[in-house]
């Protein structure tokens, strides 16, 4: 145990985030505008389908109604049963607040997790990215910066699938949010959530309803 | 005792009086005052399919959000809770066993959720309004209502109960004794879910397949 603590230790210090090559001058602006697809531009109800998969690949379902706007970063999010029972209720404005938290979901790491996980998914993790071209793999990338040490990789690939990518401060991998196609910004018909850490988890979205909200 | 305390109350006003005649219409075979009956019904009942629609009400939500689906019925203690749309999922429950089952791209999976304990005691809530039984939780206190429409009122005796829901409303079918037409589950005053049931169908055989296997 001790020396797979050490090699956990030894390879998170070891990692680093994946190159980035230069990218032409000529496709500078379509990788740009392709890094914003993922994201909401106005406030929205959105209401998902989830299937969740947890270790031992323990699945459960429930509906996600989420109200999110990009222009302030703040949401509401209600978590229920296909049945209709609320699990899960929080809100994000000049912090968190949970309304409602039914057990298991009650553990004070989730709401948190949740929230990066919205926000990691639906709002634009900054302007102008800190850096910006191609990875190794053939993707372009908008490499963005957040206060914290933590990096934020979004990934277009030429299929049109997006891919972005949560680093720690220690650069190690901490999410992954993969986008098979997105018509409109930040309304992909599906989308998957995958967090690394312990409890890993992997979560599906499937969009039922989308509405534009007006204030 | 009650029904002196009734009859005061119909002595005294007029229009309890017309309300009391109306209830004794043939057209209301479920009366007020004939639970009991109501009982009696459910406890001859041999099986029960049924058509609903799910409303739930949530301050998030512009509009309700609406589930459907089939429900099935068998004494002592069989049921299938089936959502067609828009998600798709199957809650049985059989010799005392609880599964549901999640519809994902076609395909039906397993659900092994936190929530499945919590969903065998609403099952079980469920086979025991089926029967007529709405005191048979203790965790609930009981009440009859008559106007506008006979209905029975449970509410949680304990704190702990009434901050997960404060009201549940059963409407029984006019048209078929011992059946229950609506259940309206009250969390406050502007979240709740009404299921309503329709095409219902008494009696005919079901395959005990219908309990054990998802399709």
């Amino acid at each position: 145990m001790p020396a797979l603590l050490a090699a956990v230790l030894v390879l998170g210090a070891c990692a680093a985030l994946p190159q980035i090559r230069p990218l032409e001058p000529s496709l500078r602006s379509a990788a740009l505008d392709a890094c914003r697809r993922p994201f909401l531009t106005e406030k929205y109800r959105l209401v998902h389908a989830l299937n969740a998969v947890m270790p031992g690949d323990r699945e459960s379902g429930a509906v996600g109604v989420l109200i999110a706007d990009p222009r302030t970063g703040s949401f509401q999010s209600v978590l229920m049963t296909i049945e209709g029972f609320v699990l899960f209720d929080i809100a994000y404005a000049q912090g968190l607040s949970v309304n409602r938290a039914v057990p298991p979901f009650d553990a004070p790491a989730f709401a948190p997790r949740m929230a990066e996980d919205i926000g990691l998914a639906f709002f634009s993790p900054g302007g102008k990215p800190a850096a910006w071209g191609r990875m190794e793999t053939g993707e372009t990338v908008c490499r963005f910066e957040r206060p914290g040490g933590e990096f934020v990789d979004v990934m277009s690939g030429e299929s049109g699938a997006l891919e972005i990518r949560l680093y720690g401060s220690g650069k190690e991998l901490k999410k992954r949010v993969s986008i098979p196609r997105v018509e409109r910004p930040g309304l992909a018909d599906e989308l998957e959530i995958q967090g690394a850490g312990w409890p890993s988890y992997r979560l599906h979205l499937r969009l039922i309803e989308a509405e534009r909200v007006e204030d | 005792m009650r029904a002196a305390r009734n009859l005061r109350i119909l002595i005294a006003c007029p229009t309890g009086l017309l309300l009391a005649l109306l209830l004794l219409l043939p057209s209301s075979p479920v009366r007020a005052e004939s639970w009991e009956a109501f009982r009696e019904a459910a406890g001859r009942i041999k099986s029960v399919e049924a058509q609903f629609v799910q409303k739930k009400t949530l301050p998030i939500l512009a509009k309700p959000f609406i589930s459907s689906g089939r429900f099935f019925y068998q004494p002592p203690g069989s049921l299938r809770w089936e959502y067609e749309r828009p998600v798709g999922s199957v809650l049985m429950m059989h010799g005392g066993n609880v599964k549901r089952y999640l519809r994902e791209k076609n395909a039906w999976r397993e659900d092994a959720s936190a929530a499945l304990p919590a969903m065998q005691t609403v099952l079980e809530e469920i086979v025991h309004w089926q029967q007529g039984r709405f005191d048979a939780n203790p965790h609930f206190r009981v009440s009859f209502v008559e106007n506008p429409e006979p209905r029975v009122i449970l509410v949680p005796k304990e704190d702990s109960w009434r901050k997960m829901i404060r009201q549940i409303e059963l409407t029984p079918s006019r048209e078929q004794a011992g059946v229950i037409k609506s259940v309206r589950m009250i969390e406050d005053e502007r979240s709740f879910t009404v299921l309503e049931f329709s095409r219902v169908r008494l009696d005919r055989p079901l395959p005990a397949s219908l309990f054990l296997r998802v399709e």
